[in-house]
């Protein structure tokens, strides 16, 4: 079972469905910075331009058919460094 | 043994312990560290070097199970020192759990949520990205002198 959000809508109204009845789409973003694993599951029969050429619709979401995406981030390192340095008299 | 200028890594260390106040401070209550939250920020939102406070302008909505202020991070480890390196990284992942984001988003705000006005510490980005009935978890980096997430060099 998964958790999806069948009406855009409501945000805060999750139900759960079977996996078996919905599309699966798996992608992985990798950087010096992070690395991203996204899962993302659309009704079956998504018939979304996204699924036809594998190009993304939205700016971080492949589909705007899309009823569940999660991310499991590793941030591998965050570019904050602060440098110090005492001044010569 | 000759001396030699440096800036005392002790001092560095310091820093991230609130030790030191060259200007005017504020009276603290306690001896015990403070408390730090991570909040996620909209794309359309404007947070950098100059974002001074946490804020909720452009930060995302309080819905889909998102609470507005972010989550705490689990501060488990003190800040160390490695070499002339000090540093300091959250000892847990941060997550929010079945989360529907109000818009796409691509900073966190790392914030003192101890202070009165919730100072902020470090903004951090990533490419834009929206999560739906899901969940969003940062891991943390390796908290070592090269990748941990606060570092002073």
């Amino acid at each position: 079972m998964i958790s999806v959000l069948l009406d855009k809508g409501k945000p805060d109204e999750v139900t759960e469905m079977d996996e078996t009845l919905l599309q699966k789409r798996e992608d992985v973003v990798d950087n010096d910075e992070y690395h991203f694993d996204i899962t993302e599951y659309c009704l079956l029969g998504c018939t979304g331009q996204a699924h036809q050429t594998g190009v993304a619709q939205g700016d971080g979401c492949f589909c705007e058919l899309h009823v569940h995406r999660s991310i499991a981030g590793q941030i591998k390192r965050w570019p904050v460094e602060a440098g110090a340095e005492a001044a010569s008299l | 043994m000759a001396n030699s200028q440096a800036m005392c890594t002790s001092f560095k260390e310091g820093l991230l312990n609130g030790l030191h106040a060259f200007g005017t401070t504020v009276v603290r209550g306690a001896t015990t560290k403070d408390t730090f939250k991570l909040a996620l920020f909209l794309a359309s939102a404007t947070l950098g070097a100059a974002t001074t406070v946490y804020s909720t302008t452009g930060e995302l909505a309080g819905s889909g199970n998102y609470t507005q202020g972010g989550v705490t991070v689990t501060n488990a480890t003190a800040p160390t020192t490695s070499g002339t390196t000090a540093y300091w990284t959250p000892s847990a992942s941060a997550s929010w759990a079945n989360l529907t984001s109000s818009g796409s988003f691509d900073a966190a705000l790392l914030y003192n949520d101890t202070s009165a006005t919730d100072l902020a510490v470090a903004v951090f980005t990533f490419g834009a990205q929206s999560i739906t009935a899901g969940t969003f978890t940062l891991t943390m980096p390796t908290n070592d002198a090269s990748n941990a997430l606060i570092r002073i060099a």
